[in-house]
């Protein structure tokens, strides 16, 4: 390989490396973000409900995070709104109903 | 070269799937069958107190055992039989009294091969349910009405389910849950989860069940706009609506939307399986030959949805999640797929299901099911002129277009 095209490779890889930097440091940002406004929507509660009604995990049922001025108090000085989604998610599997059986007293 | 590298790679993971969607090859039903038993029957749980049910799914063990009966009315495995009674064994303790539909309509499915199919514990356990329902606080018209907070179309599948098991055991109040299913079923539309899957189990339970008549689906006017003006006589025709047409991707399958233009995926095995039953059910109240065409391509739709290993896919490209749920639906489906006369399962009624027939000419005991290689096709406890009547009407026809 001639020195030129080993030069050429070297500021290829100081370029590439730079930019690999500026792309994770930008994810760290974005997600440090979301956990703030993650944190403030659970009201100060260092975890949020991601889970539904079964307790499986389901990133859907974030639909409003409503952001507290306060950490924590009642007043909500704003409200971050998922975009309304049309198209219902659609579960894997069906979730499970039978009304209760109350049965009348003999 | 490394990113000639990339390219060729990248370009080889589409061929892949574009090339997997091509060539999936459909299952002869005879073999596909037993490769779906076989496996529901080796992944049962078989000791402990989840005995019976399936590994994760013991919510869903109705539908699987369901379909574990079908594979027995088939195929005279008795291994599959067991494996469905064990499996109504784990209903009845878990259930405790209060059945989801597809549990109790299991066990109407465990009656019928049981030796007297009037008389048997599976049928106690059900004409009760639906007494003790109708005595509850409330009575069915309470219990029914419940329904409503659910999501529509998962309450459609419930109450579809109720409504086949309420007719089997001829329950007093069964008029009641086939209103309350219609009365749900115009709820549905597309911001429910299953819009077509729920058209599609409504359809199979209220062909069976009654006539699919001029009655308003949207009588109650509290519907959804999509059933505004449409009758229970138009059923058939909607779901053929829905069904994928050859030159799609996916044909015979179908939308999973009544809007056809979400831009995902369509080709849910769910969908294709209770569309299809839809499909059949009405095609048996009412004989159509598009109906029957239409039929013709979904049973094909659904044999490619099924892998080499009996697997069942979320999706009839086999893609998704792989569950014993959508084995149990499948097995279901198939076995109301098959033509009547068709003995051997090859798909189609000639000279070697005829050849089944007279080695079983005029015997007389076949009122338990497999005692007699299904020849009894009338099912009145012999095989004689009726069952060739009924061979006869069927001769040469086909499982393929």
């Amino acid at each position: 390989m001639s020195k030129t095209c080993m030069e050429r490779n070297g500021r290829n890889e100081k370029i590439y490396f730079r930019l690999g930097i500026t792309i994770v440091a930008l994810v760290l940002v974005a997600m440090m973000g979301f956990g703030t406004v993650a944190y403030a929507a659970s009201g100060g509660n260092s975890s949020t409900q991601l889970e539904d009604e079964r307790g499986i995990f389901n990133p859907f049922t974030l639909n409003v995070i409503k952001v507290s001025s306060n950490g924590g108090s009642n007043a909500v000085i704003a409200s971050v709104a998922r975009p309304e989604i049309r198209i219902p998610v659609r579960p894997v599997l069906r979730s499970f109903f039978r009304p209760p059986l109350v049965t009348a007293a003999p | 070269m490394k990113m000639k590298r990339h390219i060729v790679s990248c370009g080889i993971v589409p061929v892949i799937m574009i090339l997997n969607q091509s060539l999936l090859v459909a299952m002869p039903m005879d073999q596909a069958i037993d490769k779906i038993a076989n496996r529901l029957d080796t992944q049962q749980i078989k000791n402990g107190l989840s005995k019976g049910s399936w590994p994760g799914e013991a919510n869903l063990t109705g539908s699987i055992l369901a379909g574990m009966v079908g594979a027995y009315k088939l195929k005279c495995n008795s291994d599959y039989k067991r494996s469905a009674e064990w499996g109504g064994d784990y209903i009845i303790w878990a259930a405790q009294g209060n059945y989801y539909g597809d549990e109790i309509y299991a066990l109407t499915c465990l009656s019928q091969i049981s030796p007297d199919p009037k008389n048997n514990p599976w049928r106690t356990v059900v004409a009760n349910f639906y007494d003790n329902v109708k005595k509850s606080i409330g009575g069915t018209e309470n219990y029914v009405s419940n329904f409503e907070n659910t999501e529509p179309s998962t309450a459609v599948f419930y109450l579809a389910n109720h409504v086949v098991a309420a007719y089997y055991v001829d329950a007093m109040d069964k008029k009641l849950w086939r209103e309350g299913l219609i009365n749900l079923l115009s709820r549905v539309d597309d911001s429910s989860i299953y819009p077509v899957m729920a058209l599609g189990a409504a359809t199979w339970a209220l062909a069976q069940t009654g006539p699919l008549d001029k009655t308003d689906i949207h009588s109650s006017g509290e519907g959804a706009s999509y059933w505004e003006f449409k009758k229970l006589a138009d059923l058939p025709n909607l779901l053929l609506s829905h069904q994928v047409q050859d030159g799609q991707p996916g044909a015979g399958g179908f939308y999973w939307q009544f809007w056809h233009m979400d831009g995902s995926p369509n080709g849910y095995t769910e969908d294709a399986i209770f569309a299809t039953r839809g499909l059949v059910a009405a095609y048996y109240a009412n004989p159509d030959p598009n109906l029957e065409l239409a039929i013709l391509k979904a049973h094909e739709a659904l044999l490619e949805g099924i892998n080499s290993d009996g697997e069942v896919w979320e999706r009839l490209s086999h893609e998704g999640s792989i569950y014993y749920a959508y084995s149990g639906e499948m097995l279901q489906v198939l076995n109301e797929l098959v033509i009547p006369g068709d003995l051997d399962l090859n798909g189609n009624v000639n000279s070697a299901d005829y050849s089944i027939l007279i080695n079983n000419w005029y015997a007389t005991d076949c009122s338990k099911y497999c005692s007699c290689y299904g020849a009894d096709l009338n099912q009145d406890g012999r095989v004689d002129f009726w069952d060739f009547s009924i061979m006869a009407d069927k001769w040469l026809r086909r499982l393929s277009h």
